[in-house]
């Protein structure tokens, strides 16, 4: 059986990003909207929330966000790639990501609300 | 040099309209199933003078490549027309002409279905108006690409390909909002920093905007196709 579907790489990892990206921008877009998945990207929205409160903890958000871009490519810029064809991720790993990566966000934005508060 | 087969420069540094927002693309050719090999291989066949900006490399083994060129996707159109080799054999020597593109329409409609998930993602969170914006860029700078195969003498793959259509297409957006969603598109993908007060209703109206643009012009290839 032919695994490849019909749809191009840059609409799987938008696709991907969008799913990533309301799970992080929901809970922590109100501190610093993250802009994008690649390293640069994430480097730079780590950089603003640091600005804004150097105690808090990022490491559980980031450790999923290193996760998602190391299995599914997402850490360069490849937008080359626009029309490629290519293999879906699959769906149960990214759903027991996205799980993952809501809790550590949402503790995340509880701890930086408490930080800020004092 | 290890697996690689071949180099070779293409977007705007093959085509000679660098700026200061330029890539420099390099597609490097490995040999199937060996993977990439390291950066500094590729590094080292650039010239002098391009070896200090680190390059986006788009590997591809070389199966793999030569099922697109015969698929004629759009994007081995682009190697072929403007890549220059930088190492290994010419392209044209190790694969032959690409087929016809001919998936203009599914590649447009999937740009399409693209920006009209856009006004979910707002409303999800207003901080997603960047990332939108920079995806909202993406689909019209290709949709431009692959109408560019069919409406002009030669397809245009640089970064303004949507103001370079005939005028009967109209445009998606105006020219200065062009260039902010570009610079959200490099926010998201080179961590630049965003441009100011990007929020829900800019991202909303420029996608609005771009999506009449595309519809408009696909369903009038859908009733060309039909004739």
């Amino acid at each position: 059986m032919n695994s490849r579907v019909n749809e191009t790489r840059f609409v799987v990892r938008t696709t991907l990003e969008r799913r990533i990206l309301a799970v992080v921008n929901g809970q922590l877009g109100q501190f610093a909207a993250l802009n994008g998945l690649t390293d640069a990207a994430v480097h730079s929205w780590t950089y603003t929330l640091r600005q804004i409160e150097n105690r808090c903890d990022l490491a559980s958000v980031l450790s999923v966000l290193d996760e998602f871009a190391t299995r599914a490519e997402l850490k360069a810029d490849e937008s080359r790639d626009t029309f490629e064809l290519t293999l879906r991720m699959p769906p149960a790993a990214t759903d027991v990501l996205l799980d993952r990566l809501s809790v550590a966000a949402n503790r995340t934005r509880a701890e930086l609300g408490r930080l800020r508060s004092t | 040099m290890s697996a690689l087969i071949g180099t070779y420069l293409f977007g705007s540094h093959a085509r000679g309209d660098v700026d200061d927002r330029s890539d420099l693309d390099v597609l490097a050719v490995v040999e199937n199933h060996s993977g990439r090999v390291p950066l500094s291989d590729v590094v080292r066949t650039l010239p002098v003078s391009l070896r200090k900006k680190t390059p986006t490399v788009a590997w591809y083994g070389r199966a793999r490549l030569d099922e697109m060129f015969r698929a004629g996707e759009l994007f081995t159109w682009h190697i072929f027309l403007e890549g220059r080799r930088l190492y290994g054999p010419e392209i044209s020597s190790i694969f032959s002409r690409p087929a016809i593109y001919t998936n203009s329409v599914r590649d447009i409609t999937s740009f399409v279905k693209l920006m009209n998930a856009t006004g979910h993602q707002l409303e999800a969170s207003e901080a997603n108006a960047v990332y939108e914006c920079g995806v909202t860029y993406v689909c019209v700078r290709n949709i431009a690409m692959a109408l560019s195969w069919l409406a002009m003498p030669r397809p245009d793959f640089s970064r303004y390909s949507p103001f370079h259509l005939p005028e009967s297409f109209g445009t998606p957006m105006a020219q200065v909002d062009y260039d902010i969603v570009m610079t959200c598109r490099m926010a998201g993908q080179r961590g630049y920093p965003a441009p100011h007060n990007i929020n829900r209703e800019y991202a909303r109206d420029r996608t609005d905007s771009a999506t009449a643009w595309a519809s408009r012009i696909l369903d009038g290839l859908m009733n060309e196709l039909a004739r």
